[in-house]
């Protein structure tokens, strides 16, 4: 079901806060972050916005120093950006303008169709079978 | 009310951009002149932050080699949880559910202190020194 039209305060009012990482989703099946990923994602007052998603996996360090497999391993899917973000009420979307991210390479802004449903969020990267749930934190 | 009359839990809420930080009293330039950083302490106990240091990191391939993956960690501060307030010790807390670094789990305790819009976090043992600027 389509969003009823909401103004952009509406919607700003609805994404601001913490939201607590549920699941990703791509072409109806779970995408394999483990039993037990866990994320947040922020979206300020201000226009700010960070995210981070922590696939279940064990971040090991035998040394005192990361190994390269190790580094390999700590970074897989692990999901970290931060910036600012626009919403347009029009298209139903919020853009991610990143100022930074952990992955390297992965500098572009990021578009996600929004979608509130009870106390969910669903974000819908635009031509792509992936939906990303995430739950109010309160 | 007051910035004053607040209670620092109230004062932390919201979030903050990085600034620098300094050791022993000097800035530290380890993560380049242009690191950007936000730290976020929620109204319900959450917490997030990261730190990105200033580099380009670049990936070839589809997915990162081994020393770029290690050279997109290198520095790089990127973990989430909740976190808890003492105000008589004045320390906030970090409990870690999630963090990019290997072997990185457990608690952080920091030292806090507000001064006008900065936010400093010292963590407890050290003579480090983070400091933090409100967005607003």
């Amino acid at each position: 079901m389509s969003e009823p039209a909401m103004t952009k305060d509406e919607v700003a009012n609805k994404l601001r806060g913490a939201w607590r990482y549920v699941g990703t989703r791509i072409n109806g099946g779970n995408w394999d972050r483990g039993a037990n990923p866990k994320g947040m994602i922020y979206y300020g007052p201000h226009g700010e916005m960070a995210v981070q998603i922590a696939p279940d996996v064990e971040r090991k360090r035998a040394g005192a120093e990361t190994t390269p497999e190790e580094a390999k391993a700590a970074l897989k899917d692990y999901i970290a950006y931060f910036g600012t973000y626009t919403i347009d009420e029009n298209a139903g979307t919020v853009t991610h303008h990143r100022q930074d991210s952990l992955q390297p390479g992965d500098k572009d802004d990021l578009v996600r169709r929004y979608e509130f449903a009870g106390d969910r969020l669903v974000l819908r990267p635009p031509n792509s079978t992936m939906e990303v749930t995430w739950e109010r934190i309160k | 009310m007051s910035e004053q009359s607040q209670s620092a839990a109230q004062r932390l809420i919201g979030s903050w951009r990085y600034v620098g930080s300094t050791l022993d009293g000097k800035t530290q330039g380890e993560r380049g002149a242009s690191t950007k950083g936000i730290i976020i302490y929620d109204v319900h106990g959450h917490m997030a932050c990261q730190v990105a240091p200033d580099r380009n990191v670049s990936r070839a391939g589809k997915e990162p080699t081994g020393a770029e993956a290690i050279a997109a960690l290198a520095d790089h501060i990127a973990y989430f949880g909740t976190y808890s307030v003492d105000e008589r010790a004045k320390t906030v807390t970090h409990h870690r559910q999630g963090s990019v670094q290997p072997g990185d789990e457990g608690d952080v305790v920091r030292g806090y202190e507000f001064i006008g819009d900065q936010l400093i976090l010292r963590p407890v043992g050290t003579t480090r020194e983070v400091i933090w600027e409100r967005i607003k």
